[in-house]
């Protein structure tokens, strides 16, 4: 009897674990994978997104999760390589059970995935800047082989650029002389200035190319100069930005710069120090929350969200930290709406019409995998280490 | 600006940037007049001359000229360690092999320098202003070109003086051209040796804490201006210190003239299609005299 009895404690003993266990299993995390450059030549961007989207998944969990379910970001590092890119990602998603992937920062990392990604059939949120991951076919052979799982959240570059020459069209810009990183970033900039330049009046006169790791510009620049122009435009990230706005300075080239959509983040004013001053670019809002009119519907995310991001990471946030926030809200948001199931939460991605987010205002559609409009973007200028909103 | 004005301002230009080639060079033939080896890690000792200036004077506000001198000596001692670690105690003082532990070297050098100061590209300020100057030829620069000038020239000068009229520049020559005769002269060839490296560590310091102003500095810059400093010693003619100037400089004015004339899509195609045809033309590079002097 006695040995009965015990018998009959182990038992219940068992299945309490078990179903203990098995309630623990409901409450597993939901994970969401995160493939960012955090090292190599993007890693100040892809360091700044990781951050922006932990701030989202952490606001989402003190909100007390999905359901119950807390989320996860499982993160691996691209190393800014398009080979160690496609790597991360398999090892992923051989290794966990993710539903969706936010990433990766550059464009050539994400045209490395992005086949990939289409082939297992995952929902990732890119923060690519370059437009050719929505609009490139993924099999060359077949102009109808668009990209399905693939979004972008950055606003498209070609968008930035119009954004810039119709500034130049209002501000009486007539001449311009193009100088880029001879490198993808910087010819895809030379595509779009070609094509966005003529919409609103504005001439190319001179286009010269650099080096991403040049440390002097002045002949290019130079040859610029000597053809007359109202305004340069820059396009490159990294250090080049700060070098060309010293060589102008050095110079005494009186044309207005411009750079491209990715300057606005406190690196400019550490490669570019007291030359930056006067450089426009086109940016999101969050880089100009506080100078926003009250009546601009992103005014209050865009500080709630800057307020969080300083006290969490004790920084300010550059223009590209919007893009990573606004992929994990917008993703965060459609788990909420459809739950962890990876299709289900691509229609839902797709389906984000009118969505106020810190980038601007989404409208995601199958034949507009990004959703944001040029209204979205400002432009600014800096002005004594921070910047200022232009009209 | 007429075309005048820009021809100068193109050479202007090639001289500065000729000039941080220049310095590079030298610091690769100290090493190679020494040991024969080619020394990679030359790349990393610029980086860490930016990087070091970037700590001293930026994050803990240590005054420029005294900043200056810091980082040359910590670039001088990591110099000095990695000749009195690894280099010394390699076990096959194969030239082959000494070479492939330079490129190792670096790569801890610039993984550590990465763990440091991580990735970012951080600005370093100019040692007198930025104000343009505007010469007599039309051309402009900016203050810090002079000290770029002035600091190559100056390194220069100190150098002959030193190989030359010193009796340690004279033992360090005399290493290179035999290392046996010189240990028989009573020479310590493995302090020559040991001097050799701080000596370039230094160099490479001094070239990346006089253009960290111009084109802000990182944990990697000086991959691409290593390459370009190894490609003027060869062009120079590798080992000779006046070829090191020469080969400097005329790469820096190359790269210029064709970014400025020709198309600056292709300029550096344009400088090392010039250095492979010198050295099609004159294997030895234009002032160097072949294997035949040393021996």
């Amino acid at each position: 009897m006695n040995r009965r009895l015990l018998t009959l404690v182990v038992m219940v003993i068992t299945v309490s674990f078990m179903v203990g266990s098995s309630l623990c299993y409901s409450a597993e995390p939901i994970k969401i994978a995160g493939i960012f450059a955090l090292t190599g030549r993007a890693a100040h961007i892809g360091t700044a997104q990781k951050d922006a989207v932990l701030l989202a998944i952490d606001e989402a969990n003190q909100q007390g999760g999905i359901n119950g379910r807390m989320l996860e970001m499982v993160m691996e590092d691209t190393e800014s390589n398009p080979t160690k890119a496609v790597m991360a990602l398999k090892k992923i998603l051989e290794s966990q059970d993710v539903v969706a992937i936010i990433g990766p920062t550059l464009t050539g990392t994400a045209m490395a995935m992005r086949g990939f990604i289409e082939k297992e059939k995952i929902p990732a949120f890119m923060h690519s800047g370059g437009d050719v991951i929505l609009k490139a076919p993924l099999d060359k052979k077949d102009p109808n082989s668009m990209p399905k799982w693939t979004f972008k959240s950055p606003y498209k570059a070609a968008d930035a650029m119009g954004k810039i020459c119709q500034y130049m069209n209002k501000h009486g810009i007539k001449k311009i002389g193009f100088v880029y990183s001879n490198e993808g970033f910087g010819k895809d900039g030379l595509r779009n200035v070609k094509v966005q330049a003529p919409k609103y009046g504005v001439e190319i006169v001179a286009q010269e190319a650099f080096q991403p790791k040049d440390i002097d510009m002045t002949a290019q620049l130079t040859r610029i100069n000597a053809k007359g122009v109202d305004a340069i435009i820059a396009w490159t990230v990294g250090p080049a930005m700060g070098i060309i706005a010293k060589n102008i300075k050095q110079l005494g080239i009186k044309a207005p710069l411009f750079e491209c959509h990715g300057a606005g983040d406190p690196i400019f004013w550490k490669v570019a120090g007291e030359s930056g001053e006067g450089v426009m670019m086109p940016s999101t809002k969050i880089v100009v929350g506080d100078q926003l009119p009250d009546s601009d519907i992103q005014k209050k995310k865009v500080l709630d969200y800057v307020k969080a991001y300083q006290t969490k990471f004790n920084r300010e946030p550059g223009t590209m930290v919007a893009y990573g926030a606004d992929a994990a809200f917008i993703i965060i948001d459609a788990i909420k709406k459809v739950g962890p199931d990876r299709a289900k939460i691509r229609d839902a991605i797709e389906n984000t019409t009118g969505y106020v987010g810190i980038s601007g205002i989404y409208n995601i559609s199958p034949q507009d995998h990004n959703g944001l409009s040029m209204d979205d973007i400002v432009m600014i200028k800096a002005t004594k280490g921070g910047w200022k909103l232009l009209d | 600006m007429d075309f005048s004005q820009q021809i100068a301002q193109y050479i202007i230009t090639g001289l500065t940037i000729g000039a941080i080639y220049a310095i590079v060079a030298m610091g690769f033939n100290i090493i190679h007049n020494a040991t024969g080896i080619v020394n990679f890690a030359q790349c990393e000792f610029i980086s860490l001359g930016g990087m070091f200036m970037y700590s001293l004077a930026v994050l803990f506000k240590v005054n420029l000229i005294i900043a200056f001198f810091i980082s040359m000596a910590g670039v001088a001692l990591i110099g000095a360690l990695i000749e009195m670690g690894p280099i010394r105690h390699a076990r096959s003082k194969e030239i082959i092999i000494l070479i492939f532990l330079t490129i190792g070297l670096s790569e801890i050098l610039r993984g550590a320098a990465q763990e440091v100061w991580g990735t970012d590209n951080v600005g370093v300020p100019a040692f007198s202003g930025e104000a343009p100057i505007h010469l007599p030829g039309g051309a402009a620069i900016v203050p810090q070109h002079l000290w770029i000038f002035a600091i190559t020239v100056m390194v220069m000068l100190m150098l002959r003086y030193f190989f030359k009229k010193t009796l340690m520049g004279k033992a360090m020559r005399a290493t290179a051209v035999n290392r046996r005769a010189a240990a028989l002269a009573g020479i310590s060839v493995n302090r020559m040796v040991l001097f050799s490296f701080a000596f370039s560590g230094a160099l490479g310091a001094v070239a990346g804490m006089i253009i960290a102003p111009i084109s802000s500095t990182s944990y990697d810059t000086g991959i691409m201006l290593g390459l370009k400093g190894f490609a003027a010693a060869i062009l120079g003619g590798y080992g000779n210190f006046a070829g090191a100037i020469l080969g400097g400089i005329i790469l820096g004015i190359l790269e210029s003239l064709g970014a400025g004339l020709i198309s600056s899509q292709y300029k550096d195609a344009i400088a090392f299609f010039v250095l492979l045809l010198v050295l099609f033309l004159k294997p030895t590079g234009i002032m160097g005299y072949g294997e035949s002097e040393r021996v």
